[in-house]
């Protein structure tokens, strides 16, 4: 029998399916379908993060695509699979309005299969350059693509690689930076775990630009099967030939390494990256000089994030056009933004870049989780800025969101719902950058430490009169002062939180007011003469901090209460409150 | 060449030099901390930051290479208070102190405390008391009536009992006076400004000493027929014997040329605005000697005296005859100096406060006169004195203590049913005393006529257009320590120099200083290591012979003893106290140390190695040492820990110094700008 007449159970292995429950289900599946004609594989996230575990059954003419699946289920769905009775379960709509480029083999191959890359037009895009195209044509190539650096920045990626292809030297070197570390962003992690082929033939054409014959893929530690996939990756193009001396016979010599973060936020900061391969501690330099003058060992460096790298096979494939008649004026082509926080399908989606903020949250991400309206939407991780729910038809382009108080970063779109405490969000991410900050500068060590010191006590109820002008002042002089992105963009958060909602700092500071309910320093719980004296609610505070005989109305004592809310909760007589 | 603008001037400078550099060819001095010269800029510290006009950008001048065009601006305000805020931060996360806390928290004079005792343990007694006399020319005087709080914020008391600092001035002192002394340091050429002080109390002495080492010449108009003031005529002489008194006041007058008119009552011998004619600048230190009432009725007996009178009159010998039973009035050192001294005449002492003794001004003697029979009755107020035969009868009440008042401490309010009445011969009062300004132009006065001083230069405010009045002592503060008068003494002596030398009178500069916190804050780990060692006592002579005369009480100790309490130091005070960058730019910039208060790196020190000692808890990060180390000498023992504000720099893989391959060069301690790292000895 043909491969393509059998039908084919599909589980999907990502770190987002296998936190789930996948492995469980694919063992389920092993042993279920022994003694039947079906096949077992696997492949990676698809984006539906939300739908995890996922189990594709690939028929002769069609796919159904089953969502959170558990391993009870297993029996059930052989039995339906083989009388044909099985029923997509697929939730189309998240698909319908992306444009997958990045991701477009993304849960659909095996990415530990070559093969599977390879049909699917994989290392043609560097066998098409090796064969009758000069690095001077990639690199012209990239640049009318319009293709803008992905991790953050946005710098143009072909103007990058023109300067490190102009730098004379001997030795020069690519990097894959692989070291995604902003809370809620998991594209780079996505890509690699499901496309791993993509990204090494993305960097042989960066090195073949700009004439560099060693590439290093810089990727966490914290994430062991990205780790695992593409050094099977890279051993199996060798194996063909697609990496190594020599490549496809067409006279170019690459070979990459895998290099391990141990997981410093800041190491992804090109200049601490570099330290960090040289076996240094990872610290940023001023820059100038840029790494596209002297990087890795002093030599040339070109350094791209995983999409961006992800997205040149497509184009060199496609035509630069193609992919420059997607996107914004100034911002061509797709983006890949990681929807979380409180939204209903959270996950992964690729869309035009200037798509806007509504249509991807509430079209494509379905609106919140709890169903109450979006409040803000944090953009960009820590370095980047919180919107607020009027600012939602922004495109989501680079200047566009700039031009907001936010930016693009790497992606990450944090979805928060009016339950979310604006001061607490801003605390949260400060906190996260300053436990990240290198140390080497005094304004981001110490700066932020104290901006810190002030967000927490404005949410616990002890904020000043002067701490809203104490937050700016510090924040423009860290913006102003630090080395490194890491410590210019701390403030960010704080900067953008006090410009839309600055009345939920002065509520916490004044007012001793979280309108949010979350700052447990701001709320009291109370007991209103509609106590009965049940008892009910002492037997369930943990905290033994209510006080009353039976049959009488019941107190709180304030020092021992915990803000909990279980006796809210628990409460048959709403007899108590929380303001 | 590249031609460029740096404060407005433009100029053609080197290629690819860096903008600190550039700078400093034009002579314009950027302040860093962490640029080490002939190593590659490191960019760490950030105080050397400047402002590039037309590109809208602030950068660090040390790693940044002076471009073509460049319209540089170095210290404008945005630039000044962005490493004014940048030092704030950096003190916020320093843990040292400066200066000790016994001179800059408790000494009101400022005295190198730390110092002496260490001169002091050296046998350099000479040296000692010269240091001493920087900040206060009277270490015998001192050394016997300070009420030291010195003692009470020294850091020994975490670890047993604090260091005797008092006595050992006086100790100093003799020594000095055995080998020829007191000497002082030799008179600054005559500047042909003339100044008068009103009053040879402890503030006017010490005025006329700095102003007259400044070269000046000093005229003291003295009311009575000797110098000292109070020290004289209100501390009872077995606290503080006449010779002393004589012999260290006498000096500084004689060796000094001073000048000193006894006998003149300023305001009725000679005119206040004559004297202002001719002098070029005139200090009242008047002293205060009015006695407070008690506001009872009966108050003006003559069988109940007022303190100083009681003082006074012992203090130029004139017999005052006490009845048995004597009960004094008041809480303070004058209180208990009258008590003390009526003891002497062979009286029944009872001492009555209204406060308990925990609130009492004076109750660091409270023991000693116990001794020496006082009897104490503690929150206890007169209502009134009736006489009646030959006694008086003092109706009291008994109080109980309330909420604290303004001077924090807590009030005390009368208790209606316990009222009782003494029995007794004389009463003293003792509640306080005030400053007779009558003589003064009224416009220097307040509404309520106290002198009005500007806190930092001491001139009096509204005298009419003068700059060269000032006032001081306890003539504008009301009784208090002689030690205050002393350090008042100096800071206006201070002022007038300023005056004299045609600069802008601004007072003397406050001691600026990092500190560690209070003591009762400070981290136990600090005093883990601190060995305990008994503190000397300086015995008294025996109570019973105490009572028969007015000679001096305290006894000494030998050299060895004296030697051994000095050793007990634990000092505090920063080795780089006076080599500090941080300190130095703090105080240029005016940084408050304390702006940023929050969590602080922890108490750590490293004194493993024998040479080279390191104090993580003061560094600021600002890895000058890593460089030096990594790139001259190839060792590479520094490196950064952690991440975030708990990074810090230590050596490599968390060891101790001694474990690893420094050899004390010394390279790192040159580049150091604090006192992280510093060679012994």
């Amino acid at each position: 029998m043909d491969n393509k007449d059998k039908t084919i159970i599909r589980v999907g292995l990502g770190t987002c399916g296998i936190s789930a429950g996948a492995n469980d289900v694919y063992d389920a599946f092993k042993e279920a379908i022994a003694g039947t004609n079906l096949t077992l594989e696997y492949t990676s996230c698809n984006g539906m993060c939300f739908r995890e575990p996922i189990v594709d059954i690939i028929l002769k003419d069609r796919i159904i695509s089953l969502s959170n699946v558990s391993c009870g289920e297993v029996p059930r769905l052989i039995n339906e699979i083989l009388n044909n009775k099985i029923i997509d379960s697929e939730d189309n709509d998240f698909l319908v309005m992306q444009n997958r480029i990045v991701l477009e083999n993304c849960g659909h191959i095996n990415p530990d299969k070559i093969d599977d890359y390879l049909a699917k037009e994989g290392y043609q895009a560097l066998k098409k350059i090796l064969l009758d195209i000069l690095p001077e044509q990639v690199i012209s190539e990239v640049k009318s693509s319009g293709l803008r650096g992905r991790g953050g920045a946005g710098f143009p990626t072909g103007l990058k690689w023109e300067l490190a292809r102009n730098s004379k030297s001997n030795e020069k070197y690519v990097i894959c930076n692989a070291d995604e570390g902003d809370p809620g962003a998991f594209m780079d992690r996505a890509v690699i775990e499901g496309d791993p082929h993509r990204v090494l033939e993305g960097l042989a054409i960066s090195g073949y630009a700009i004439g560099a014959k060693y590439g290093y893929v810089y990727v966490r530690a914290e994430y062991p099967l990205a780790v695992k996939r593409i050094k099977q990756a890279i051993e199996d193009a060798q194996n063909r030939n697609l990496l190594g001396n020599n490549i496809l016979g067409l006279g170019f010599n690459f070979f990459i390494k895998v290099k391990e973060g141990a997981g410093a936020f800041v190491c992804g900061e090109e200049t601490a990256l570099i330290a960090s391969i040289e076996g240094k501690r990872g610290m940023p330099t001023l820059k100038p000089p840029y790494p596209a003058e002297s990087g890795l060992w002093g030599y040339p460096t070109n350094i791209n994030n995983v999409e961006t790298l992800a997205a040149i096979p497509w184009i060199i494939r496609h035509g630069a056009d193609k992919y420059a008649n997607f996107g914004a004026e100034k911002s061509k082509g797709t983006k890949v933004f990681s929807l979380a926080g409180q939204i209903s399908k959270g996950g992964l989606v690729e869309v035009e870049i200037g798509m806007s903020l509504r249509k991807i949250i509430y079209e494509i991400g379905a609106g919140t989780s709890s169903g109450k309206p979006v409040k803000a939407v944090q953009l960009g991780g820590p370095s980047g800025g919180c919107l607020p729910e009027s600012m939602l038809d922004t495109p989501v382009d680079y200047e566009s969101l700039l031009a907001k108080g936010a930016i693009m970063g790497s992606g990450g779109i944090v979805v928060m719902d009016v339950d979310t405490c604006m001061v607490d969000i801003a605390r949260y991410f400060l906190a996260f950058t300053q436990k990240e900050s290198c140390g080497k500068c005094t304004f981001c060590r110490l700066g932020t430490k104290r901006m810190l010191e002030i967000l927490e006590r404005i949410t616990l109820g002890e904020g000043r009169e002067s701490d809203v002008e104490s937050l700016i002042d510090l924040a423009s002089k860290i913006g102003a002062s630090s080395l490194c992105q890491l410590g210019k963009t701390a403030p960010n958060p704080v900067l953008s939180t006090l410009k839309y909602f600055k009345d939920e700092y002065i509520e916490h500071i004044v007012n001793k007011k979280c309108r949010a309910r979350s700052c447990k320093g701001l709320i009291n719980y109370k007991i209103t003469n509609k106590c009965i004296g049940c008892h009910l609610c002492t037997k369930a505070c943990p905290a033994k901090a209510i006080n009353g005989e039976i049959k009488e109305k019941h107190q709180i004592i304030p020092d021992l209460c915990i803000k909990c809310g279980i006796c809210e909760s628990v409460c048959k007589f709403e007899a108590i409150y929380h303001e | 060449m590249s031609k460029a603008t740096i404060n407005g001037i433009t100029n053609d400078f080197v290629d690819g030099i860096s903008i600190l550099e550039a700078a400093k060819s034009l002579g314009i001095e950027i302040p860093t901390l962490c640029h080490i010269e002939n190593l590659e800029a490191f960019g760490s510290c950030g105080i050397c930051v400047v402002e590039i006009k037309n590109q809208n950008k602030v950068v660090p001048a040390c790693a940044t290479k002076l471009l073509e065009g460049m319209d540089i601006e170095t210290h404008n305000d945005s630039i000044l208070s962005t490493r004014k805020m940048l030092l704030e931060l950096l003190f916020s996360d320093h843990l040292g102190d400066c200066v000790p806390p016994c001179s800059l928290k408790g000494c009101p004079a400022n005295i190198n405390i730390q110092g002496f005792l260490d001169l002091e343990s050296k046998g350099k007694y000479n040296e000692a008391a010269a240091l001493i006399r920087e900040k206060a020319p009277l270490p015998n005087i001192l050394g016997r009536i300070c009420p030291k709080p010195c003692e009470k914020v020294c850091l020994r008391n975490r670890v047993d009992e604090p260091v005797m600092i008092g006595v050992q001035k006086r100790y100093i002192a003799e020594k000095e006076w055995s080998s020829g002394g007191p000497f002082f340091p030799h008179r600054a050429k005559s500047s042909h400004k003339r100044v008068a002080i009103i009053g040879a109390g402890p503030a006017g002495i010490t005025a006329a000493y700095y102003l007259s080492l400044n070269g000046h010449s000093v005229v003291i108009y003295e009311k009575q027929a000797k110098l000292g003031g109070m020290m004289r005529f209100g501390i009872p002489k077995y606290r503080l014997p006449e010779d002393v008194i004589d012999t260290e006041l006498n000096a500084i007058v004689d060796k000094l040329n001073i000048d000193v008119s006894y006998n003149v009552e300023v305001g009725k011998d000679i005119d206040v605005e004559e004297i202002i004619s001719k002098f070029d600048a005139v200090v009242f230190s008047h002293g205060s000697q009015l006695s407070n009432k008690m506001n009872v009725d009966g108050e003006h007996h003559e069988k109940v005296i007022k303190a100083v009178d009681f003082l006074y009159k012992l203090a130029i010998n004139i017999d005052v005859n006490l009845g048995k039973d004597v009960v004094i009035i008041g809480g303070g050192h004058t209180a208990m100096d009258a008590a003390r001294s009526a003891a002497r005449l062979g009286s029944n002492v009872t001492l009555m406060y209204r406060r308990s003794e925990k609130e009492m001004p004076a109750k660091d003697e409270i023991k000693e006169a116990k001794d020496e029979g006082v009897v104490f009755e503690f929150l206890v107020a007169p209502e009134r004195i009736k006489r009646k035969g030959g006694k008086l009868y003092l109706h009291c009440i008994r109080m109980i203590l309330g909420e604290p008042d303004e001077s924090g401490r807590r009030k005390p309010i009368p208790n209606s049913n316990s009222r009782f009445v003494l029995e007794v011969d004389n009463i003293i009062s003792a509640v306080g005393q005030f400053t007779d300004n009558s003589w003064l132009p009224s416009s220097w006065l307040s509404e309520k006529g106290h002198l009005q001083v500007n806190p930092s230069t001491y001139q009096i405010q509204n005298s009419s257009g003068h700059n060269n009045i000032f006032a001081m002592g306890d003539a504008v503060t009301g009784p208090d320590l002689v030690v205050t008068a002393v350090a008042a003494g100096r800071k206006v002596a201070a002022s007038v120099n300023q005056l004299f030398l045609g600069s802008a009178v601004t007072g003397e500069e406050p001691v600026y200083a990092s500190t560690c916190g209070e003591l009762n804050d400070l981290p136990q780990e600090m005093f883990s290591k601190a060995k305990k060692i008994a503190r000397a006592n300086i015995p008294l002579i025996d109570k019973d012979i105490r009572l028969t005369s007015f000679n001096q009480i305290e006894e000494s100790l030998n050299e060895e003893e004296f030697r051994e309490e000095s050793l007990r130091c634990l000092k505090c005070g920063c080795v780089a106290q006076n080599d500090c960058k941080l300190r130095e730019y703090g105080y240029n910039y005016k940084a408050d140390t304390k702006k940023f208060a929050g969590e602080k790196r922890k108490y750590e020190k490293d004194f493993s190695h024998l040479d080279i000692k390191l104090e993580i808890d003061k560094c600021i990060s600002c890895g000058s040492c890593v460089r030096v180390c990594e790139s001259i000498k190839k060792y590479y023992i520094f490196g950064y820990i952690n991440r975030g504000f708990t990074s810090k720099i230590k050596p490599e893989f968390n060891r101790r110094l001694i474990d690893t391959k420094c050899d004390a060069c010394g390279k790192c301690c040159e580049v150091c700008p604090t006192a992280g790292v510093w060679k012994h000895g």
